[in-house]
């Protein structure tokens, strides 16, 4: 199945560490993975596994000690600011665990404001998209509220919308449940189902089965290295039972 | 310990401000203890070095040849009132002196008398101009002492000449030294004392008796002392001894003598003092703000201190101690530092005030006013802090920082064009109160910035010119010679330009309500320009006054005095007041009618020419002095834009002088503010920047959008700045002129006056802010992370 695919990210050798007390932690270590373009890519592990650095470091968020990660064969993680910058305002979507929305734009604004961003949209074309997502993802009632003002879960559909206003190639999401309730939970994961379905890229980090079941295909990190991976086929609700035992079953295997 | 491990920590993860707010208070302890020292250091030296010369309280200046009986009885009349202790004359001669080949005349009269340093001995100052010479060597025969302030108006150096030019005789005097003279050394005093010996002082008397055509004049400075009993106010003291000296052309009182000496000591304290407080105004705002951004940031530690025991007053405390510790320092140190900058002051105002005042600081005053700033400031913190008051630990904790971020937020739209300048625009009104200190400090300095414009385009030749000479002219000419005729030297005049009008005056000294003052005499009465209120003197019983005099005497429009001139007395009524600093406001002005009903001589008066163009003034009165001979006192013309040029000069160049201070010390505040406030903000805004970064703006963007709130704050402050000088103009400039007599002003704000400043403290807001908003660059995404 992975082979008919694209590679849409790679990380080649990658390695990343921390200096402590004249010592060196190493997070991650020579890491080597694809992501393939339509997958929903989950990446788990346990606690300071280091699958949020590997995250970052595969978005360009943060540097690497070594190694070098590739965007359709560019070497990204050797770009200059500006670079990464302009990769970021089309190719790439963030969705973070605490939200983080432009906490004195208005939910609506924070979505434009990222789709103004990208020069290639008019004005017009960034409002009618913005107006269609938050239509769409249920937020359009609140367009003028700011994130203080709305629930953690309208604040992350926000988050959604905002990352995928510009179409990009790629959305990175980290632990994007991990702040909501359990109704919050299901309705962003239903989002990001339905987003991939639709071929949208995502690749997520998540310590949280229910979440790592929405995935096509699972990577597991342990110690900084990629231990393991699990395929899926496509979510549907009706197989969201065995398909948590199948996961369950696989972590186990993993130790985890 | 608890409390000060938190302070501790506190002050760590916030040296930057610590040192900020420890510099700024010590710059104005620096500030206030050299102002108050210098003053206070000054009025003791003048009191002291007064009674060490020992100068009457009132002296009187009566010319030889005006005496209405000879000065003996006048000083046995005198010294028998009941309020006068004693009376002493010294003889003096009043001459045309050059120093270094500059003519002083323009600026000065010079009183010539005997140095005699067992009767009146006064200190002579060593190379350094910072102590006195023990023992002054007495003066040999063509040596001089002239006074301090001599030596920077007229750039002259021990061993230069002075030289007395008499008809054709030049007398020359070597500067053995230069003299701390208390009473009439200052610099804006009209008339100076020097000193030589004996010897000369009888050539110079025998040559005037000799010479028929001398223009030296020989007189009689007399010191009256008022009894230690007398109950006497001064003006009233004056009154009483002018009845008996009567003839005296001029009267200088202590009072008097030390309102001038220390004019330029009010007006360099009052821009230290305005320095002082704009400065605690820019450390209030940056204490405010800095507390305010604090308690937001650790809104939730400061909630979780709460539940853990600490209660609001020892949490407020620990604030205020910090803040406070940091205030207490600053100013401590700036107590000892303020020695030098007082001993600099002094040094720079010897020439000036003619005074070598103590360096020293005087500690009880300085300690009070430190104190009462240090307690003001103190209140300012407590009241700052009240906020920590309504943190509780479960709002804290529970996310009740976010309803204090971004409290206000008006509802300015962001557009795709010019992104940066909306999103910026967005960030400054979303949270407008955390700039409004920055805005306040924009008006503040914009205010003075447009201020000092206002007064550099308000002072050209023809505003100074009036100030100072009451009637607008620009040739005088008196001739003495009864065979040259006024036509004659019309018509050298007419030869270069036209003469647009002309008339006759004078400046003498009368007597009005017993008290010398100059009044000025017009033939024309229309040329007093300078009437603000009321109407000029049309009539020979109208008589015009400063609004100084018109205070001192108690008396305004409409109102009646005496006014008296040799024997003759007559009551005037007050027609007008005009506008002159003239002796420092102190003067009047009546027409040439009037004075000749209190017997004045008309023959006396000038003829005035006001020119076409003034271009040829040198040219006309060059021809007039070949044609009638410069030295035989047959003529005499004064060319007025050059009589005034010199102090043109030092006016522009003070005020140019000031522009340029102004504009530095308003980088220097910008860049303190700006420095303080921006590293705060940035820390408060981390996480903004992080999700802006994400979004894919790049650092280069951020500080833009970063500086141009800066901009843009700095923009309304500017604006607000720029209106209250609209409106404060007039006043202020009354306010600060006051003591020199000018109280009404109706000036026009230029556009540049407007313009300029506002741009150039928006510019060095944004410049700055940019600059200083490198930390965006090094925010790291992560951050987004960890959070």
């Amino acid at each position: 199945m992975a082979e008919n695919k694209n590679v849409i990210l790679s990380a080649k050798d990658l390695c990343k560490s921390f200096a402590n007390n004249g010592g060196q932690i190493h997070i991650l270590d020579n890491v080597n993975l694809e992501i393939y373009e339509k997958d929903f890519t989950v990446i788990m592990g346990a606690s300071g596994s280091g699958k949020s650095t590997l995250l970052y470091c595969l978005s360009g968020m943060d540097s690497i000690t070594s190694g070098g990660v590739f965007y359709r064969d560019k070497e990204i993680s050797k770009y200059n600011e500006k670079k990464m910058a302009q990769i970021r305002q089309t190719e790439f979507g963030f969705i973070f665990q605490q939200m983080h929305l432009v906490s004195n734009l208005t939910l609506y604004e924070n979505i434009c404001v990222t789709g103004f961003l990208n020069k290639n949209k008019s004005s017009s074309d960034v409002k009618k998209k913005a107006d269609e997502l938050m239509k769409s993802l249920s937020i359009e009632k609140v367009k003028t509220h700011l994130p203080s003002q709305v629930s953690g879960g309208e604040q992350q559909r926000a988050a959604v919308a905002r990352a995928i206003i510009n179409e990009p190639s790629l959305v990175f999401a980290d632990e994007p449940t991990g702040a909501l309730n359990r109704q919050n939970t299901v309705d962003v994961l239903d989002i990001l189902t339905d987003l991939n379905k639709k071929g949208q890229s995502i690749l997520m980090v998540t310590h949280d089965v229910r979440a790592a079941m929405r995935a096509t295909r699972i990577l597991y990190l342990e110690d900084g290295s990629i231990k393991g991976e699990m395929k899926l086929a496509p979510f549907e609700q009706s197989q969201a039972k065995s398909r948590e035992t199948q996961i369950n079953s696989w972590l186990s295997s993993m130790e985890w | 310990m608890k409390y000060l491990t938190l302070i501790k920590a506190n002050i760590k993860r916030q040296k930057s401000s610590f040192i900020g707010i420890l510099v700024m208070m010590m710059i104005i302890s620096i500030s206030i203890s050299s102002i108050i020292s210098v003053n206070i250091n000054s009025d003791a030296r003048f009191d002291e070095a007064v009674e060490e010369v020992g100068v009457g309280d009132m002296v009187c200046w009566t010319l030889d040849a005006n005496l209405n009986e000879p000065i003996e009885n006048l000083t046995e009349k005198a010294e028998k009132l009941e309020d006068v202790e004693k009376v002493e004359n010294i003889k003096s001669i009043m001459a045309f002196v050059s120093v270094n080949g500059t003519d002083t005349n323009n600026s000065s009269n010079n009183s010539f008398c005997v140095y005699e340093p067992e009767k009146h001995p006064y200190n002579v100052y060593n190379d350094s101009l910072n102590g006195f010479v023990e023992n002054p060597p007495v003066l040999n025969e063509g040596e001089i002492y002239i006074p301090v302030s001599y030596k920077n108006k007229f750039n002259c150096n021990k061993g230069d000449l002075v030289t007395i030019k008499d008809d054709d005789t030049e007398y020359n005097f070597k500067i053995k030294g230069f003299i701390e003279e208390p009473f009439l050394g200052a610099a804006l005093i009209g008339i100076k004392q020097l000193f030589i010996s004996q010897n000369d002082f009888d050539k110079l008397c025998d040559d005037i008796d000799k010479n028929e055509n001398s223009t030296m004049y020989k007189y009689n400075t007399t010191n009256i002392y008022q009894s230690d009993k007398s109950t006497l106010t001064y003006k009233k003291f004056e009154s009483k001894v002018n009845d008996i000296f009567i003839s005296s052309t001029l009267t200088l009182g202590l009072p008097a003598s030390k309102n001038y000496t220390m004019l330029l000591n009010q007006i360099f304290s009052a821009i230290l003092i305005a320095f002082a407080v704009i400065l605690l105004i820019v450390t209030l705002i940056i204490i405010s703000h800095s507390i305010s951004t604090s308690i937001e940031m650790d809104y939730v530690n400061l909630g979780i201190l709460k539940a853990l025991g600490f209660t609001k007053g020892q949490l407020r405390a620990v604030i205020i101690t910090q803040y406070i510790l940091s205030a207490a320092t600053g100013m401590l140190i700036g107590i000892p530092l303020s020695m030098p900058v007082t001993a600099l002051v002094n040094g720079i105002l010897v020439s000036v005030t003619g005074l070598l005042a103590s360096s020293e600081i005087v500690l009880l005053p300085c300690a009070i006013i430190l104190l009462g700033v240090f307690v003001f400031v103190l209140g300012f913190i407590y009241f700052k802090t009240r906020k920590i008051i309504k943190i509780t630990p479960m709002r804290a904790i529970s996310g009740g920082r976010d309803s204090i971020y971004f409290s206000s937020r008006l509802q300015m739209p962001i557009h795709k064009k010019c992104m940066n300048f909306w999103i910026a625009l967005r960030q400054l009104t979303s949270n407008i109160k955390q700039y409004v200190g920055v805005m306040l400090i924009s008006v503040i300095l914009v205010f003075f910035l447009s201020m000092i414009s206002v007064i550099g385009g308000w002072l050209t030749d023809d505003s100074i010119k009036m100030i100072f000479t009451s009637l607008d002219t620009d040739i005088s000419v008196k001739i003495y010679d009864d065979d040259i005729s006024q036509k004659d030297v019309e018509n050298i005049i007419n030869k270069y330009t036209t003469i647009e009008e002309k008339y006759k005056s004078a400046m003498e000294y009368f007597n009005i309500d017993g008290n010398k003052y100059q009044t000025n005499i017009s033939s024309d009465s229309s040329q007093f320009k300078n009437v603000i209120y009321g109407r000029t003197c049309k009539y020979d019983n109208e008589i015009l006054v400063t609004q100084l005099i018109a205070d001192e005497l108690g008396k305004n429009i409409g109102d009646k005095v005496t006014v008296k001139f040799n024997d003759t007395s007559k009551e005037f009524i007050i027609s007008g007041i005009i506008q002159s600093a003239n002796d420092a406001g102190r003067c009047v002005g009546i027409n040439s009618a009037a004075a000749e009903t209190l017997g004045y001589d008309i023959d006396n008066l000038w003829n005035e020419y006001k020119l076409g163009d003034v271009s040829h003034n040198k040219k006309i009165i060059s021809d007039i002095n070949d044609k009638y001979g410069e030295n035989d006192n047959r003529i005499k013309c004064n060319d007025n834009s050059q009589i005034f040029s010199d102090g043109f000069k030092l006016i522009y160049t003070a005020v140019n002088s000031l522009s340029v201070l102004m504009y530095f010390v308003a980088v220097v505040f910008v860049i303190i503010t700006v420095a303080l406030i921006c590293g705060k903000v940035i820390a408060k805004e981390k996480i903004d920047n992080g999700i802006l970064k994400s979004l894919g703006f790049t650092s280069e963007k951020l500080r833009v959008q970063f500086a141009l709130r800066f901009l843009f704050t700095a923009f309304i402050g500017g604006v607000v700045g720029v209106v209250i000088t609209g409106f404060l103009k007039n006043n202020i400039m009354g306010l600060m002129l006051k003591s020199i007599g000018l109280v009404h002003f109706e000036i026009t704000q230029s556009i540049f006056s407007v313009v300029f400043p506002v741009i150039f403290i928006g510019f060095i807001f944004f410049a700055l802010a940019y600059l200083f908003s490198g930390k965006i660059k090094k925010s790291d995404i992560r951050c987004l992370v960890s959070e």
